[in-house]
């Protein structure tokens, strides 16, 4: 269970997170959604360590986390992986030692047995002939795929996908939205995701939290979202140039 | 009056701690990823493969770079310093003799260091400040795999090692260019120039301690301007030309310490 009681984050004078409060349970799928800007990876960062909170708390299976040290957060990173917002393969590595580069570092494999799990990870994604390719000759939904793949092979309990399907052409975000919807029913992953992709959002979500000035605006099953009355989402949900929400 | 003065001596003075504070931050944090990659250099496993991809592009292609730069530094010195011994003493016999320890000691292996810390330093800024502002530095680390053992300790041993070999091509290179240019201007013959009666072997060990440490200086400044990097491409920009103005001035400073150290243990002998 993910529970941030608190967070308030500022960079500078810009505060971005002003007291958020988040419960996420387990096999959860739970969209962080707001406009750009609003601080919906800022959040999610702070779980893997990669931001450290100004203020509050946040708990992972019961154990407060905020304020532990960067060698602690190798444990956490291995069972609460994050895919990036724009894959951050590898240039220099093929796909396969892309995905094998976590389970050398992070279980100490052998480059052979390394290479082993990693090709049934990209088997997982439907990536497999391509593992010998290297990231350039990708496309952007491929090099997702491989990038999901690589957050997967340390058997995380816990994935973040920092928007999966942006950039994608539609087939592909589909796709991406099946993985997700997938990993969460075949292996009980939990999965918070940051997006603006209504459609992932209608179809992939248990549960959607909507962001705006540092807080959440609504936390709530998809249908709270579509059927909210607070003109600030609906201009979200409606996709309007003019309205209340600030930019 | 006297309280604008006071005014203006107070903003001043907040001014000056604020940057000491702000160096001597940047200092620690420096001197933190050199303990680093210490640490992992010695308790680490060496990816072999990567170290010799980084000691090709570090040191194979600085190789025309460096020949340029040290043919001409070569031709200038022999003709300078050939002119005002003409001048003052007539006798050209000791220009090679006496150039040779200054160039083993000092002149070699820093204006290597020189050319290193802008070639090589400013490149690897650029490469680490670029993986930082398009995430692929937190990856690593969602990766467990630790940036500083990941990106500067294989630079770091390729810099130190290149290093050492280049600065001793650049002596070779300097003294080779320097017997011509003393042969064809002033008649000098090249056995007597390449006379290395007055190198010591101090002096040798001078010139490979410089190297070394100019070797382990500029990956681990060079690195932490990149990882330290923020915002985007303009962001790489600063990252790049902090790396190259702080591994200068970390090459000056280092040649002055380890001068004045072996001079203290030699006593100029």
């Amino acid at each position: 269970m993910i529970e941030f009681k608190g967070v308030k984050k500022a960079f500078g004078s810009k505060v971005v997170l002003r007291g958020v409060n988040l419960t996420v349970g387990k096999s959860e799928v739970v969209f962080i959604v707001g406009s750009s800007g609003a601080g919906k990876s800022v959040l999610v960062k702070h779980l893997i360590g990669l931001l450290r909170c100004d203020a509050g708390e946040i708990w992972l299976d019961g154990k407060e986390i905020s304020r532990m040290r960067e060698e602690d957060f190798y444990e956490i990173r291995k069972k609460c992986c994050y895919i990036f917002q724009h894959s951050t393969l590898f240039d220099s590595m093929s796909v396969l030692d892309n995905v094998a580069l976590p389970l050398r570092k992070g279980r100490g494999l052998t480059v052979a047995a390394s290479r082993k799990t990693a090709m049934e990870r990209l088997e997982m994604v439907q990536m497999e002939s391509y593992a010998h390719r290297f990231p350039a000759e990708l496309g952007a939904g491929l090099q997702k795929r491989v990038a999901i793949a690589r957050g997967l092979t340390l058997d995380p309990a816990y994935v973040i996908y920092d928007e999966p399907t942006t950039s994608l052409d539609p087939v592909s975000a589909r796709r991406v939205d099946a993985l997700i919807r997938d990993m969460s029913k075949r292996v009980n992953v939990t999965s918070l995701v940051v997006s603006h992709d209504l459609t992932s959002i209608f179809t992939v979500a248990d549960r959607v939290a909507m962001l705006y000035r540092g807080d959440f605006l609504i936390d709530g099953p998809p249908a709270a979202l579509k059927n909210s009355t607070n003109p600030v989402v609906q201009q979200y949900v409606r996709g309007q140039a003019d309205g209340p929400m600030e930019t | 009056m006297i309280r604008a003065v006071q005014q203006r001596l107070h903003f001043a003075a907040i001014v000056l701690g604020t940057k000491i504070l702000s160096l001597h931050r940047h200092f620690a944090a420096c001197f933190g990823i050199l303990l680093r990659t210490w640490f992992f250099t010695i308790k680490g496993q060496w990816r072999m493969k990567e170290i010799f991809r980084q000691a090709h592009n570090i040191g194979n292609r600085s190789v025309v770079f460096i020949t340029a730069v040290f043919s001409f530094l070569g031709m200038i010195l022999v003709l300078q310093t050939g002119e005002q011994a003409q001048r003052i003493i007539g006798d050209l016999n000791l220009l090679g003799a006496t150039m040779m320890p200054l160039i083993v000691r000092d002149f070699g292996p820093s204006i290597c260091g020189l050319m290193i810390a802008t070639r090589v330093g400013s490149g690897i800024a650029a490469e680490i400040g670029s993986m930082v502002v398009t995430d692929q530095v937190d990856a690593l680390r969602m990766s467990a795999a630790d940036p500083v053992d990941y990106l500067v300790t294989p630079r770091f041993i390729a810099t130190t090692v290149m290093m050492v070999a280049l600065a001793v091509f650049a002596v070779l290179i300097t003294m080779s260019v320097g017997a011509l240019t003393a042969k064809t201007s002033f008649g000098v013959p090249i056995n007597v120039f390449l006379d290395t009666m007055l190198v010591k072997p101090s002096d040798v060990a001078t010139g490979v301690a410089k190297a070394i440490a100019y070797g382990m200086a500029i990956p681990v400044i060079a690195g932490y301007c990149g990882l330290v990097t923020r915002g985007g491409s303009e962001g790489v920009g600063w990252a790049t030309t902090n790396s190259v103005v702080a591994t200068s001035f970390a090459v000056i400073t280092l040649n002055l310490i380890i001068s004045a150290i072996a001079y203290l243990f030699t006593g100029g002998a």
